[in-house]
């Protein structure tokens, strides 16, 4: 954009350059619902199979106050919670140690490398015959899809950090153990960050996972039950709800991360 | 030679064979022990890989195999192309990227299996609806992958390519992709386990062929050796893909100094 001099120029010019920022998402959202509106009522797609934007509203309110949704969310979430806490608990340590001590990443990282591709959600079929369809199934089945990713993150981050560091706090007589919690661990922080960013979208699609595969309570199970129901509208609806629930924890997450920590650069 | 080379290569070999040491004598272990139950619930290896050879034998090990291969494939292809298009348009173009940034925003963190039952509902019960999971799975990986790479390009090797008179389109080709490769093809790799991933759950869910519904059949039918074979299949499958990825990776980018997984 050239440089214009004048007040007036360079006010069009600003507006000009910011007016897209502002038009274009607008334009695109309101393209992409307008579409979902008007095509099952053009006919353009049957309504059985997808119900215009307006109606699954309707009904996202509609299911919000029924009674049987907030307790299925409920115990979702305390699954969720529960198994996220513990696979950080895990995590966090067992990575950090992984680097800064060699041998424990020589033994830990292959089996890593050799379990990553495996459908942990699966695991609750085998889970429920080991433990039966109660909390410790359910739990186990969120720390073992999300402990992968927060050790290979902590590990990456305590891999990487200024050995200067390490070495001045040595040098000042730190304990391992302080050197660990006060040193190596805020270094790595960053790092550990985006991996538990990374670890709570993976546990919330570990929880839906498991609850649509072993049906039970949870919010998984209510929006497949409504599948098998044949209640096309009420898919929708709690599609929309479940996506947005997710979509809101990854935004609150960043910007909790944002504002405690200002000094942490670049993306999480 | 020295006692050192020769230990080299079994030190190699080890490392290799190692992780696949440790599960099998866990295995073995937890269910010698019936730690987790008993031999019904938790059969050990050895009860498994017979099954497997009986399975193998049967032709129907591989068909089910092929069918989860062909869903796999197919949807990480489309993810492939349509990661790297729309990836490259987000990088490159401010125009789409402003109009894409609020709808991507909001797919990329949103659990995708929320969607599995709207999708189920339109695409239906056949092998479209699973390849459609595998993609939703793969393709935003490639695309964020691909929009990084391609909008961190240094400047002077677009000046320096214009200069020495390609074109625009020419040097999207042979100065953009290249130089975002690194990161499109980190996209790629997570993108190969989510598609696996998504088509085995969409088989589990609702299908009627597969690896994924081998498994839950047998859950259903109490046939529990069968479980462990559909599930070690299709992890071994994810492993030896993943390794020929890396090792693809690795020669695509040697000229590159962020070849180091």
């Amino acid at each position: 954009m050239s440089t214009t001099r004048g007040e007036p120029r360079q006010f069009i010019a600003r507006a000009r350059h910011l007016a897209p920022q502002v038009l274009l998402p607008a334009l695109s959202v309101t393209m992409l619902l307008g579409l979902w509106e008007i095509a099952p009522r053009l006919g353009w797609v049957r309504d059985t199979s997808i119900p215009p934007f307006s109606e699954v509203i309707a009904e996202v309110v509609d299911v919000l106050g029924r009674p049987g949704f907030g307790t299925n969310v409920a115990s979702s979430a305390q699954r969720w919670g529960l198994g996220l806490a513990i696979a950080t608990a895990i995590g966090i340590p067992l990575g950090t140690l992984m680097g800064r001590w060699r041998p424990l990443y020589k033994l830990v990282d292959p089996l890593l490398v050799v379990t990553y591709p495996v459908p942990k959600t699966a695991l609750i079929l085998l889970f429920v015959l080991w433990w039966e369809a109660g909390t410790v199934s359910r739990v186990g089945i969120v720390i073992t899809g999300c402990l992968i990713p927060i050790v290979i993150s902590s590990y990456h981050g305590a891999h990487a950090i200024e050995e200067r560091l390490v070495w001045s706090a040595r040098g000042l007589g730190i304990g391992p153990i302080r050197r660990g919690v006060r040193v190596i661990l805020p270094a790595a922080l960053p790092q550990i960050l985006s991996g538990l960013r990374l670890a709570i979208a993976i546990s919330i699609f570990t929880v839906l996972g498991s609850e649509l595969l072993i049906r039970g309570d949870g919010i998984g199970a209510f929006m497949f039950t409504a599948l098998d129901n044949g209640q096309t509208l009420t898919v929708f609806a709690m599609s929309t709800i479940v996506a947005t629930i997710g979509f809101l924890l990854d935004l609150i997450y960043v910007q909790a991360v944002r504002r405690s920590l200002p000094w942490l650069e670049g993306d999480i | 030679m020295s006692p050192a080379a020769v230990l080299r290569p079994v030190v190699w070999v080890w490392w290799r064979v190692y992780p696949f040491v440790v599960i099998l004598a866990l295995w073995w272990f937890l269910a010698d022990r019936g730690l987790l139950g008993n031999r019904f619930v938790m059969p050990p290896p050895g009860d498994v890989l017979d099954r497997a050879r009986e399975l193998f034998d049967d032709g129907s090990l591989v068909d089910e195999t092929l069918v989860t291969l062909r869903s796999v494939f197919i949807a990480y292809g489309l993810a492939m192309v349509v990661g790297i298009l729309l990836g490259t348009l987000i990088g490159r173009v401010r125009a789409v990227r402003l109009a894409l940034r609020p709808i991507v925003s909001f797919l990329f963190p949103t659990p995708k299996v929320a969607l599995y039952p709207a999708m189920t509902i339109i695409f239906g019960l056949g092998a479209s609806s699973k390849i459609v999971f595998g993609f939703s799975e793969a393709v935003f990986p490639i695309l964020l992958g691909t929009a990084a790479g391609t909008s961190q390009i240094e400047p002077r090797l677009l000046w320096s390519a214009s200069s020495l008179g390609t074109s625009e389109r020419q040097s999207l080709l042979r100065v953009v992709i290249p130089a975002a490769l690194p990161s499109i093809l980190t996209g790629a790799r997570i993108a190969m386990v989510g598609a696996i991933i998504g088509v085995f759950l969409g088989e589990m869910i609702a299908g009627s062929s597969g690896l994924g519904h081998m498994m839950a059949v047998a859950y259903r039918t109490l046939e529990t050796p069968d479980m462990y074979v559909a599930i070690v299949t299709v992890s071994l499958i994810g492993y030896l893909l993943d390794r020929t990825f890396l090792l693809a990776r690795r020669s695509l980018l040697a000229w590159s100094a962020e070849e180091a997984p």
